[in-house]
Formats: C-alpha cells, structure tokens, sequence
C-alpha cells in the first residue's frame, strides 16, 4: 500500500472519512485492480486479528475448562454403565450439586487476577506535612497527578534517588498510574530492600499494598499472593482492610489460574 | 444452560463469550472428541481438533455466517468431521485411514466445506500474528476485536493520549498487512482471488 492510499483505505475500513470519500473509495476499490488488491490485504489483516483473539479465547476457556473438570472425560463415554437408574433422591442431590457446581464455574470464571487488581485499588494520596520546607519536584508533580513529571523527575535526580523510600515509592505509584506494572514492582521492591538493608520500615507497608497490586495487574500472581496474605495477617498493617476484603476463594482460585 | 438461540445471541453479545465458550466444552466436547478418538485419532488429536471447531464455529458465528440453520450440535460436529478429514489427508495422504474414516460416517451429514474453506489461511493467520509482537497484536485486538475506541484504549495500555494511540494503531496495522502480504500461503489465495 502506498501512502495516502494506504491511509484512506484504512480510514475507509475504520468507517472514518466522510461520506462522499466513503463512496469515492468504494468506487477505487471496484474499479481499479490494485487498491482492490491492497483492500483484501488489509481485510484479511484485520480477519487475522479477530481470528487469533477468538483463539486465545478459546485457548484460555479451554485451560479453565481442563482444570475444573480434570475426570478423564474422553475416557467415560466408554464406560457409560445405564444399568442403575437413580433414585429421585439421586437426582435431587444431582440438581443440587449442579448448581454448586454452577455457582463454582461462575465464581472461577468472574475472578481473575486483573480484576481483582480494578477492586482492590485506591489512589495513594500524598500527606500534606504540617510545617513542610520544601516539596520536591517530585511531591510537586505527584499532588498534580502528572505522572510523566513524576517519573522524569525521578529519572533526573538520578542514583541518589535509589536511596530515598519516598522518592521511590511516589515513582512507582507513578508507573502503576500509566500502566507500567513490571516498572512499579521494580520501585517498590526497592524501597522494600531499602528497608531491610537499614532495618527501617519507611514506606514499607505503602510499598508492600501497592507492589501486591502491580503484581495482581501484571498478572503475577505468584508473586502477589505472599504479599497481600502477609498484610492480610497483620492487624496493625496501615492496608490490612483493603486486603482482607479480597476473599480467601478469591486467592486460591487466582493462585490455580495462575496468570490469567 | 443456554439452548441454542440464547447461545448465538450470547457468542454475538461479546460479553458473555467466556461462559459461552465454557458452555460449548461442558456440553459438546465429549461427543465430538469421542468422534475424533473412534476415527484414528489420539487424545491430543481430538483436543486439537475440537478446539479448532469451537473457534471455527464462533468465528462463523461472530460473522453471521451461522444463525441456526441446523442444531448447534449438528453443526459443531458436521465442522469437526471435515476439520478432521481435512487433517487425515494432510498427514502423509493416507488412503487406509481417509478410507477408514470415511466408511464409519453415520447417517446423514452436514456439508460444512464451504465455512471451513482456507483452513491453512487460518492457521497462517496465527503465525503473523505471533511475529507481530505483543503490543501491537494487543492494540489492534482492542480495537478490531473487543470495539473498544481510542479514548477506552487510553485507559488499557500505557500510551499518552488519543492521538498516540491512533498513530500507533495506524503504524500497527501497517506492519500486520505487510506481513500478511508476504505470508505465502496467504498471498497466494489473494493471488488466486484477485487473478
């Protein structure tokens, strides 16, 4: 595809121009063989993607599927025995198990490592301190919400800041606010090694909350688990609520889905 | 339980797309795995092959080319049976087993060839998918799969604004359709298309 070409006819698929251009680009497409040519092209990339999202779809139900259901499915269909019939108490208890078992795929398919991620997290407000000299460009940035500022005065302090918990922390809230979750668990793995260097505790259970969330977004949940039962199992932990709220269930069923 | 009607509207929906997929395994993955397995196939085979029904037949539904003409079972079997001959012919051309297969076909089946034409196509798609790199196969996901527009984009991937996310997109798509171009067996069905 060449140039404007190319642009219009993406604009075109994207339902995006005007309507007299929607129609001057149909009749190129029907008329001249090349741009026809690069139109199937771009409709095929397109087909392209839904096909692979359908895939990892179904890829990904299907690994749901093998693991709540581990019987050896393929095998029963040869040991059909229809030789007892069952008893109307069978069958209620059935009917019952049923919907047990309906209730465990609901609550096994709407938990997800993501989303308890969505529940679970609270904008980390920056304290205003009573008497304050100066507040860094950073502090600055951050009361502003402007995370980019956050993390480029950050990056301009440069090694020095590698020592300051605080520094550190308001960086990752920074990076978790954008999306970078492998950047935010990065900083506040830091200011957690920080602490157990000097035997201090600075920004620790801030640190310890957020850095189980950015796990939880990043999908890692091997990492994430230890953390939040660790602030789940102490009562004086500044997070201790937000974490108990996430259910014991929860847990484990994001502990056997793993990353998804 | 959905029956058939409330699963197509379910496929259709999008939102529900998950329990419906798990539907489908709850409900048709024995059947048509046995199928598999009574016709030469291994456990992985029929694994396989089922999974590659079940997005055939979401895709088909997804497009509207599937709206109920036959029973959900009917058709997911039917697109089973000719994924799996299609397979047998493909492994070393072999006439035994095509024979075999063939000679097991019970009662009356549905001619679904037509919805599972440029099989290989499919497959290839996967394959410049995965070269494409996951950010881009995430943004263009987003967008041409999920609908999501540029500003709920924002929101899913760590771009700035609107217009970075549109620039990329446009810079995505780009690099996708360049490597469908020069996919072979892609390329060639167009060329046979187009000629």
């Amino acid at each position: 595809m060449e140039g404007r070409n190319e642009q219009l006819l993406i604009n075109y698929l994207d339902r995006a121009l005007e309507e007299k251009e929607m129609r001057e680009m149909e009749a190129l497409i029907n008329s001249d063989q090349e741009t026809r040519r690069q139109w199937e092209f771009l409709q095929l990339a397109v087909d392209a993607v839904e096909y692979s999202a359908i895939y990892d779809q179904v890829a990904a139900v299907k690994e749901n599927f093998r693991t709540i259901q581990p019987v050896e499915v393929l095998q029963t269909s040869t040991k059909k025995n229809v030789r007892m019939r069952m008893r109307t108490i069978m069958r209620v208890a059935a009917v019952l198990l049923f919907c047990v078992m309906g209730a465990g795929v609901y609550k096994y398919l709407s938990v997800s490592a993501t989303r308890m991620y969505d529940d679970a997290f609270i904008a980390y407000t920056l304290p205003t301190t009573r008497g304050q000299a100066t507040i860094t460009d950073i502090e600055q940035a951050y009361r502003q919400q402007n995370w980019q500022a956050v993390i480029a005065a950050f990056n301009t302090i440069g090694s020095s800041s590698l020592n300051d918990n605080k520094t550190l922390f308001l960086a990752g809230m920074a990076h978790l606010q954008l999306h970078n979750y492998a950047s935010a668990s990065r900083l506040f793995n830091k200011v957690m090694a920080n602490n157990t260097q000097r035997g201090d505790d600075l920004y620790q259970d801030e640190a310890e909350f957020y850095g189980a969330l950015s796990y939880l977004a990043n999908r890692n949940t091997r990492e994430a688990i230890p953390l939040l039962k660790k602030i789940r199992a102490d009562k004086g932990h500044l997070y201790h609520e937000q974490a108990a709220r996430i259910g014991n269930i929860d847990l484990q069923i994001i502990k056997i889905k793993g990353g998804s | 339980m959905y029956s058939d009607a409330e699963l197509l509207a379910a496929i259709g929906s999008g939102d529900q797309l998950n329990n419906a997929i798990f539907f489908i395994y709850q409900q048709y993955s024995q059947t048509v795995q046995s199928f598999i397995l009574a016709n030469s196939g291994t456990a992985p085979d029929a694994e396989d092959i089922f999974q590659e029904t079940v997005v055939t037949f979401i895709d088909l539904v997804r497009k509207g080319k599937f709206r109920g003409e036959a029973s959900v079972k009917t058709f997911l079997t039917a697109i089973a049976r000719n994924l799996w001959l299609n397979e047998l012919k493909k492994r070393a051309r072999s006439g035994v087993r095509e024979k075999a297969f063939e000679t097991d076909r019970e009662g009356i089946e549905m001619d679904v060839s037509q919805y599972i034409a440029n099989r290989e196509v499919k497959q290839e798609f996967l394959v410049v998918l995965g070269k494409l790199g996951e950010p881009c196969k995430k943004l263009l996901t987003l967008f041409y799969y999920e609908n999501l527009s540029m500003k709920d984009i924002v929101h899913h991937l760590p771009y700035e604004n609107e217009q970075v996310v549109r620039n990329k997109k446009y810079k995505c798509l780009q690099a996708l359709t360049e490597l469908v171009k020069q996919n072979p067996v892609i390329a060639k069905m167009v060329n046979q298309q187009t000629d």
